[in-house]
């Protein structure tokens, strides 16, 4: 895919904390991705490893140490210089977590909404309100759901305002930060589903990013994985699930308990290493079943492995041509050991 | 088999503004020992509050009524106090460990104290926290006696917290979602020690979540909720994969899968329609009928009772859909 008509593009992107006599913590060391029209990627990780902080750089809320985020073509003007944002910038919008706590809980449902239109868009505010129902029946709100206020709302339909006012502002890509982990079973279905129906309507770009690798593994067009600041695998989901590449990739897949699944869940070794002292080499060597020698030493940098299929992997296991089925590489250690 | 903890027909009221609201009503549980009883529901089913009742932990607000009997004996109102059970024969982990552990003072004295109360000799005491720690697989726990909550990694510290559930030799542990608030790869590891601990020590364990794939790996019997009503139970297995009610089969629909082998997009998920039902607001007849594919008319008018289905099964719906031939069969085989 070529890189212009991408809609969002992160080039090398590094985010760096600091905290007073605390050494510098590079939350997010070197990410790049790319998210076309139509498209869902999702951003897939444990807690720490940075997924979030990649999401905030995206729309502006952080400021990059290093890289870049382009959007439309132009790097994104972060947001303590709002007001001088281009306007066609201004629509690059994000849904968060907790739809309770992006609300005013003493403001109606649809000044909220307006608010987007005021901020992001030439409509003349004699249309704002028909645009504002019309966004609300888009995401499948009840009438009248303009006049409501949050507290009225359950947590979904209180996501789905939220939703209906990123998409206020026209934008050509979403950010949704775990847009639907705080939400029930059913709840989160609809709202994947509502995500899912936008992205293909409107043809938006949609960043997706959530630890559940199911949501993720059902929804997205491209999965990216996501370890201790870097990208450790990027491909399509069904690749990820069924052949992942990258040990940490796989370790994750192993993990997650699902219904009609026979064997216990396994466990990942170890603790996430301090992400202001990275291990040298592979990130994932402290933790990692099939280390060798050179993981600790040298990183891995990301390479296509197969040309056709555009996935790629950061691990010293794969090469060009010769992808290593971990599965069958663990089998023949436990029968080598046993 | 003997049930060690029983509960029948417990209903707990909460004060409204107006009257009191029937937030739980007619719950009736099961726990074996060294077997895994799973209560799934989302949030407002009512499967929380029945797990704090029955350690009398609920808030002044909260009446409950009902029998809940351990190893045959009545505890709770009119038997024995709940005070005298709490942390001995009964304990409980939560979602935050952190809640159930002092910031302020060090593990080792957090897992010896009760033992200063009770006139034990503290370096028993202390001995036997060391191996309650071992037990739960903490590294090195003679460091960790001298350490504080905050030095530990969230899956440590439940861990922790569950050494502390361990400390009174519980015969029963809840469990409310113990896992939520963990990583992935991180709650597997805290799911496998419990299932150990219920099987090594002949626990009966309850765990509460509304996750289904986490019930999946650990529940022998699963009773599933919606607004504060058992909607099903059974073997947890065929609950989950062949559901009985119309609640549990959406439910189990709605659920991602991750994508297809083939590339295609599965499209698991199949969102139930409407907004999930609280006790506030509970339909009349069926708490479910409004998003019911199978809802008929009497569905709005009458509550369905939880009735034997067979092989140990029980749901609750007039309709019965996916009643089978097939199961009359083989319950009459029997």
């Amino acid at each position: 895919m070529n890189s212009d008509s991408m809609a969002l593009v992160v080039n090398d992107l590094e985010v760096e904390y600091r905290t007073k006599g605390r050494a510098r913590v590079r939350a997010v060391a070197g990410v790049s991705l790319q998210v076309g029209r139509g498209e869902i990627v999702g951003l897939v990780g444990e807690s720490g490893c940075g997924k979030s902080t990649v999401a905030k750089a995206v729309v502006g809320i952080e400021r990059p140490a290093a890289g870049e985020v382009l959007y439309r073509g132009a790097r994104v003007t972060p947001i303590s210089r709002i007001g001088k944002r281009p306007k066609n910038q201004r629509n690059l919008q994000m849904v968060f977590q907790e739809p309770a706590s992006s609300l005013n809980p003493r403001r109606s449902i649809g000044s909220q909404v307006a608010d987007a239109l005021k901020f992001a868009t030439d409509l003349p505010q004699a249309k704002h309100e028909e645009r504002v129902r019309e966004l609300l029946d888009m995401v499948g709100l009840p009438k009248n759901a303009h006049r409501a206020y949050p507290h009225q709302f359950s947590g979904g339909q209180k996501q789905r305002a939220c939703i209906a006012r990123a998409l206020a502002a026209d934008p050509e890509v979403l950010v949704a930060d775990e847009a639907i982990s705080s939400l029930d079973a059913s709840a989160q279905a609809q709202i994947a589903d509502l995500l899912v129906g936008l992205v293909k309507k409107l043809d938006i770009g949609l960043l997706f990013i959530s630890h559940d690798l199911a949501v993720i593994g059902e929804i997205c067009d491209r999965i990216a994985v996501m370890y201790l600041g870097k990208i450790v695998e990027l491909g399509r989901p069904e690749q990820i699930w069924f052949e992942p590449r990258h040990p940490y990739a796989r370790a994750l897949m192993r993990s997650v308990p699902r219904i009609g699944r026979d064997s216990f869940p396994e466990s990942l070794e170890g603790e996430v290493p301090d992400p202001a002292n990275p291990p040298s080499g592979c990130r994932f060597n402290t933790r990692c079943p099939f280390v060798m020698d050179k993981c600790r030493v040298q990183e891995p940098a990301l390479i296509d492995v197969e040309q056709e299929d555009g996935g790629t992997v950061a691990c010293w296991l794969q090469e060009p041509g010769a992808v290593v089925d971990l599965d069958t590489l663990a089998t023949e250690r436990e029968v080598a050991s046993a | 088999m003997d049930n060690l903890l029983e509960v029948k027909d417990l209903k707990i009221w909460v004060a409204g503004a107006a009257r009191p609201i029937l937030v739980v009503d007619g719950v009736d549980l099961q726990v074996r020992a060294g077997s895994v009883l799973g209560i799934a529901g989302e949030s407002g089913s009512g499967k929380s509050i029945s797990a704090q009742s029955l350690i009398g932990i609920l808030g002044e607000k909260f009446v409950y009524e009902g029998e809940i009997r351990l190893e045959g004996r009545l505890i709770g109102d009119g038997g024995e106090p709940f005070a005298a059970i709490r942390g001995r024969e009964i304990s409980m982990i939560f979602q935050d460990p952190l809640n159930s552990l002092h910031p302020q003072i060090q593990i080792g004295k957090q897992l010896t104290e009760h033992a200063g109360r009770s006139g034990q000799d503290s370096r028993k005491a202390d001995k036997r926290a060391r191996e309650l720690l071992r037990e739960v697989r903490i590294p090195d726990p003679d460091w960790a006696m001298k350490a504080y909550p905050h030095q530990f990694s969230g899956g440590m510290r439940q861990r922790i917290a569950i050494a502390m559930a361990l400390v009174g030799d519980p015969k029963v542990l809840i469990a409310d979602e113990p896992t939520t608030a963990l990583d992935v790869t991180v709650q597997a590891g805290v799911l496998r020690l419990i299932k150990r601990l219920c099987v090594e020590r002949d626990l009966g364990v309850m765990i509460i979540t509304h996750d289904l794939g986490v019930m999946n790996a650990m529940a022998d019997d699963l009773t599933v909720m919606y607004a504060g009503r058992v909607v099903e139970s059974g073997p947890a297995t065929q609950v989950l994969q062949s559901p009985r009610h119309p609640y549990t089969e959406q439910l189990v629909g709605s659920l991602p899968a991750g994508p297809a082998r083939d590339g295609g997009r599965a499209r698991n998920m199949r969102a139930i329609a409407g907004e999930p039902a609280t006790p506030r607001n509970r339909p009349a007849g069926c708490a479910f009928h409004p998003r019911c594919p199978w809802a008929e008319d009497r569905c709005a008018v009458t509550v369905p009772p939880v009735e034997y289905r067979g092989e140990g099964r029980r749901s609750a719906c007039l309709v019965d859909p996916f009643f089978s031939v097939d199961d009359v069969r083989k319950a009459a085989a029997r």
